[in-house]
């Protein structure tokens, strides 16, 4: 996987459970976190109408694509991609980054201790996210 | 040097032109309508150009190719196909077919289009040439002279008959302008048919790209000239990839003309495609085209800078005329979404026109101008190839040197910082945002806006802008911090009192202070004591200089007295209030409500408020300020918490208006004497933030009604009574007003009452003698205020049956603002009224058969059965029989006086009564009287009551003829003679004969007459007598008769026999009869 520049979850309210910025772009932590939240406008018109859970690609500017995921209780997923790599990734690749994280939220919210709603701290998407971020290398 | 703009031909669809000559609208009438027909618009007008033309024609000529001239698209070939070259000349002729002088007019016809023709030869034109013959009378198909004269006619001018028409001025002039439109049209077509053939035709010496650009940039828009747009639209990608496919190719030093090419082709296909309504193809087109030329190489001619500069804001005008086409397109109906929408184009063409501004500064700054501007100019030549660079017309390749060299300078020179292009592409793109409800994206272009107002040096409008982005809460904290860390240096920096105060707030907020490290608790208090603030973030790299400058602001500016007021709404701030009513959410008009407020910190350090107001309202009305406390300290550890009272008296607040918090005012500094004087206020909005309502202590609104009623019932009154009794309640009442109470009365209103069945109750009046219907007590003088409780005893007797409540009034006077008011409390009492007891009654007959009807002047027995509802004791029971009814027995049955018959709850007893009934005339059903029972509860000191109970109604039968048994011998014994009398009693008023049948029965023995046929007399009675014996002992059956009369009906007569008694004891014949018989 090429060009993974970060992945957010966000409630139903919007509000922000994870969010994970690979570390080479840490030096664009501002714009990506404007372009993840810009997105989010399109996520909203999106999932108003959608079939499915995954969104496609929601929105794209000269450095940033980012596509999204709306589970069926409302969890906004956003990958954020980078525009300018050489090789993408394809659409069906996207679709399974999103079950594999659909599958690390179900197990994160599967501990009791985690209260709904509130940011989210698990090793399964340290995990996830880790080797979102080796491949890309 | 800015992106090159084709022109003004690109706007609009390409119309086909069209000269029109001969034609004089100034004196001729019918030509003067022909030109107004041919300019009108209408829907259907084929898309052509026309215009009128007189004298001579002005066509331009094959150009003569000039040496070193090199390029890829001239400027003007397409205004060339746009304004000068016709695609048909129409003239137009006054001449009838039957015209007198025919052969002159033709020979002259004949000069003009040969004169057209010879000027067009000249030009190496193609033009086509068409003639309308405009004529008085219209002409016949029949018509031969007609036929050969337009033979000959084409024939002289060398035109074809296609070429040839006839306009008769006397018709429906715009109806055959309509027409002749559609073959002018047909003709063009034709006309750039041909051209396409001849450019196609052309051969491209080693297919050099530049050639092969320019000649499917001619077929393509000779195409849209012919409206082929999708000819047209392929022509164009077939020119568009080529550019790109010879991207890597292109000489460093004709990049920019090549861009500018490559921008045409793709602005022209965008259009098109918008045009065929596949608005994804072109909204990726656009995609494919950024990706493609957005990310190529800037080049290094003229310098490194100035190409990349040049790239920078080529880009941004691609991006610019796409939205444009965009929104076009949307104006004209095409639907865009949140995902596709002109807005995201004009946000990036403002990014790209940002970055191309602060790479123009830097060169600015990094070169700066020493020569003079050049002269000549050498960007003033006009250019002959579209995106060619102006200082090299007519060279073949590079200027001179010192040429190249004044370019650059002037180049240079002309860049300005264009900030106010980006703040109109920012402004346009949060139009489109706001349209298509993107919320996040008109937050990232105003926080855009904000950011160039900063370059810009527009300081407080950056302020005001970050502070409205930096205010929406589902923003990353990350980006919050970076603006308020821009929006504090920049409020430091310009010394704005407000602002500096407002962001030293937000950044105080631990959500802040956790990820940027600043100095603002001190510079705050520096500026809370008029001192110049410490540096915000002292470990930001300044220049020295600067700071210094920064302070002797501040020090100018807090020379004088400064004052500040921030809307907490607004902003994150560290101090939270918490307010609150310790009430009811309903009050009293009069009352005195206390006010809780808790004032939380979430620094550690503490911070002295000077005085705190609360200023609370009534819908539009305001409350004075309370002044809750001076010299607050608060801190993290320590909130403080205090209280105060808002006064609803004489307040001018009304009835039924809602009372809350409008807002909360923290002062620092004394108003009137400090140097530095700040309110934090603290609106509806900001007030209880983030505290769950379940969680306020008390409440956040209050309603204000009036005084409310100042007696009520301790305890709710609810009584269950029987009909007739008299019930006893004892009424709690307490005192709620804050005033003493004088001169108490409880009334019992008859006609107030909301139930008539409250109504019907009475009451025993104070000397317990009477019951009345009415009421009236007196309970007490004087009732002090928390004077406890009153109780006062009630007792009524309730008349009819039902559940109802009795509204009883107490009424009092109170002193209030120093007057004697009255009122009147309501005091309900819940009644649940039953009956006593249920009564049956039914007639029997003697023999204790229930009967359906009673035979009038016969003996029946009354049976009443009494349901009892509650443990009562029956004292007495009296039967208040009708007229009609007369009693034949009063020992027996159970009624009488002091019967004290004690009966439980759902018990019954049963009382009867032998009667006959004596009526006179045979009226149907007769009301047999009524029942008095004298009762009472099974209790030991309550009172009896007599109830009246109607008996039952029963239907008299009417009869002539009675008849009576009564046995003489008693007791009967068996085998002894028994002596029965059979008694008939006429009632009738004639005399009767009737015939008596003794029925032989096995049991008796009889002797008698067996049959015997007698008269009665009216009124008089005859006897039959009859001896038995019986046979056996015991119950045995009546000896029967039966009876005939012819002047009574025989079913009358059964019925009048079922009156005898049914049966018989007969006793044994035993020692005792022995004895008796003996005696």
């Amino acid at each position: 996987m090429l060009g993974v520049v970060g992945f957010f979850i966000y409630g139903r309210e919007n509000i922000r459970l994870f969010d994970s910025i690979n570390p080479k772009y840490s030096n664009q932590l501002l714009e990506i976190e404007m372009f993840t939240y810009c997105s989010l406008d399109i996520v909203d018109e999106k999932s108003q109408r959608a079939t499915e859970m995954y969104l496609g690609q929601l929105f794209t500017d000269q450095k940033y694509r980012s596509y999204g995921f709306v589970t069926n209780t409302g969890i906004r997923m956003v990958l954020v991609l980078d525009a300018t790599s050489a090789a993408s990734l394809k659409d069906q690749e996207i679709r399974l980054i999103f079950k594999k994280f659909h599958g690390f939220y179900c197990n994160t919210i599967s501990n009791p201790f985690y209260e709904i709603g509130t940011p989210m701290k698990s090793r399964f998407f340290d995990e996830g996210v880790k080797e979102l971020y080796a491949v890309s290398e | 040097m800015d992106p090159v703009e084709a022109g003004d031909w690109l706007a609009g669809r390409p119309l086909q032109l069209v000269f029109i000559s001969g034609l004089d609208p100034t004196n001729k009438n019918h030509h003067n309508i022909i030109v107004n027909s041919l300019r009108q618009n209408r829907v259907d007008k084929p898309p052509l150009q026309l215009r009128i033309i007189s004298g001579e024609l002005d066509l331009p000529g094959k150009r003569e190719k000039q040496a070193g001239e090199k390029g890829i698209l001239r400027r003007d070939w397409p205004t060339k196909y746009l304004d000068q070259i016709p695609a048909l000349i129409v003239l137009f002729v006054d001449l009838d077919w039957n015209h007198p002088s025919w052969e002159e007019k033709k020979l002259e016809a004949e000069s003009k289009v040969a004169s057209i023709r010879s000027q067009l030869q000249q030009k190496n034109g193609t033009t086509k040439i068409a003639l309308v013959m405009l004529q008085e009378k219209s002409t016949n198909s029949e018509d031969n002279l007609a036929a050969e004269r337009a033979h000959a006619l084409c024939q002289i001018c060398s035109l074809t008959p296609k070429h040839l028409f006839v306009l008769p001025i006397h018709g429906d002039i715009p109806a055959y302008i309509c027409k002749l439109e559609s073959a002018f049209h047909e003709l063009a077509q034709s006309f750039y048919q041909q051209k396409l053939k001849a450019i196609r035709s052309r051969n491209i010496p080693n297919n050099t790209p530049s050639l092969h650009v320019r000649q499917l940039f001619k077929l393509a828009f000779i195409s849209e000239l012919r409206q082929d747009t999708h000819t047209a639209l392929r022509n164009y990608r077939l020119a568009y990839d080529q550019c790109r496919d010879t991207l890597e190719q292109w000489d460093g030093v004709d990049i920019f003309e090549w861009r500018s090419v490559a921008g045409l082709l793709n602005y022209k296909m965008c259009e098109l495609c918008f045009l065929h309504s596949t608005a994804l193809e072109a909204v990726n087109q656009m995609r494919k085209h950024q990706s493609i030329f957005f990310q190529s190489a800037p080049g290094i001619y003229p310098t490194l800078n100035l190409a990349s500069i040049e790239l920078l804001l080529w880009k941004a005008k691609q991006c610019w005329h796409f939205a444009q086409l965009f929104d076009q397109a949307v104006v004209g109906g095409l639907t865009a979404l949140a995902t596709l929408n002109p807005g995201t184009h004009l946000d990036q063409a403002a990014s790209i026109y940002s970055t191309a501004n602060t790479e123009i500064s830097a060169l600015k700054r990094n070169t700066p101008v020493t020569s003079p501007y050049p002269t000549p100019d050498p960007l003033a030549p006009n250019t002959v190839f579209f995106g060619q660079r102006p200082w090299r017309v007519g060279f073949d390749g590079l200027a001179t040197p010192e040429i190249e060299a004044s370019a650059v300078n002037a180049i240079t020179q002309r860049l300005v910082i264009n900030h106010e292009g980006v703040i109109s592409l920012l402004s346009a793109a949060m139009s489109q945002y706001k349209r298509y409800n993107c919320i996040r994206m008109q937050k990232k272009v105003m926080l855009e806006m904000g950011n160039v107002s900063y370059a810009n040096n527009e300081i407080p409008k950056a302020l005001q802008l970050w502070s409205i982005v930096a205010r929406d809460a589902a923003l990353p904290y990350s980006i919050r911090k970076d603006i308020m860390h821009r929006a504090v240096w920049a409020s430091y920096a310009i010394a704005s009192v407000k602002d500096f105060a407002a962001g030293c707030i937000q950044l105080l907020c631990p959500n802040y202070s956790k990820l940027l490290e600043s100095n603002c608790e001190t510079a705050f208090l520096d500026l809370l004591a008029s001192r110049v603030p410490a540096v915000p973030f002292p470990k930001d790299d300044v220049n020295l200089m600067q700071l210094q400058t920064y302070q002797q602001q501040w020090q100018k500016v807090l020379a004088d007295r400064q004052f500040f007021n921030i809307q907490a709404s607004r902003i994150e701030t560290f101090l939270n209030v918490y307010i609150s009513f310790l009430d009811q959410h309903i009050v009293e008009i009069n009352s005195k409500i206390a006010i809780r407020c808790e004032i939380r910190s979430e620094i550690e350090k503490s911070i002295i408020i000077d005085q705190i107001l609360v200023i609370c309202k009534a819908g539009e009305f305001q409350f004075d300020p309370i002044c809750l406390g001076n010299q607050i300290e608060v801190s993290s550890l320590k909130p403080a918490k205090i209280g105060g009272f808002l006064s609803l008296k004489s307040s001018g607040a009304q009835q039924n208006q809602i009372v809350q918090v409008a807002k909360v005012l923290l002062e620092f500094g004394q108003k009137s004497t400090s140097l530095m004087f700040g309110q934090l206020e603290f609106d509806e909005n900001s007030l209880n933030r983030n505290l769950p309502v379940e969680d306020v202590l008390g409440v956040e609104v209050l309603k204000i009604t009036g005084i409310k009623s100042g007696v009520k019932l301790a305890e709710p009154a609810r009584i269950q009574c029987l009909i007739g009794e008299v019930a006893q309640t004892r009424l709690k009442l307490e005192n709620i007003t804050k005033n003493a109470l004088k001169n108490c009365r409880l009334d019992f209103k008859r006609n107030e009452q909301k139930q008539t069945e409250a109504a019907a109750v009475l009451f025993v009046d104070q000397d317990g003698i009477e019951l009345k219907s009415e009421f009236s007590q007196k309970i007490c003088d004087v009732w002090p205020e928390n004077g406890g409780f009153l109780e006062i005893d009630v007792r009524f007797s309730a008349q009819l049956i039902g559940e109802y409540d009795l509204q009883l009034e107490l009424s009092y006077e109170f002193e209030e603002n120093s007057e004697i008011r009255k009122e009147t409390s309501n005091i309900p009492i819940n009644v649940l009224a039953k009956e006593p007891f249920q009564i049956q009654s039914q007639v029997l007959n003697m023999s204790g058969i229930p009967m359906q009807s009673i035979l009038n002047h016969c003996d029946h027995i009354l049976n009443v059965q009494i349901l009892s509802a509650d443990s009562l004791i029956i004292k007495s029971v009296e039967f208040l029989m009708a007229d009609v009814v007369g009693f034949v027995d009063h020992k027996n049955g159970g009624a009488g006086n002091e019967l004290n018959d004690e009966v439980e709850k759902e018990e019954i007893i049963c009382y009867s009564i032998a009667l006959r009934i004596e009526a006179k005339e045979d009226d149907g059903e007769t009301p047999l009287g009524r029942l008095a029972v004298e009762w009472k509860r099974n209790l030991a000191d309550s009172c009896p009551v007599r109830s009246v109970v109607p008996l039952c109604r029963i239907p008299v039968i009417p009869c002539p003829i009675s008849i009576h048994a009564n046995i003489k011998t008693s007791p009967a014994i068996v085998r002894q003679p028994i002596d029965i009398c059979f008694e008939l009693c006429s009632h009738h008023n004639e005399a009767i004969e009737i015939t008596a049948n003794f029925d032989l029965n096995d049991v008796f023995m009889f002797s008698g007459e067996r049959r015997i046929t007698l008269t009665v007399l009216p009124g008089k009675s005859r006897k039959i007598n009859v001896i038995v014996m019986a046979l056996s002992a015991g119950r045995l059956i009546f000896p029967r008769i039966t009876l005939r009369s012819p002047q009574v009906a025989d079913n009358l007569l059964q019925h009048a026999l079922r009156t005898l008694p049914a049966n018989i004891f007969v006793l044994p014949k035993s020692k005792l009869n022995n004895s008796i018989g003996d005696n």
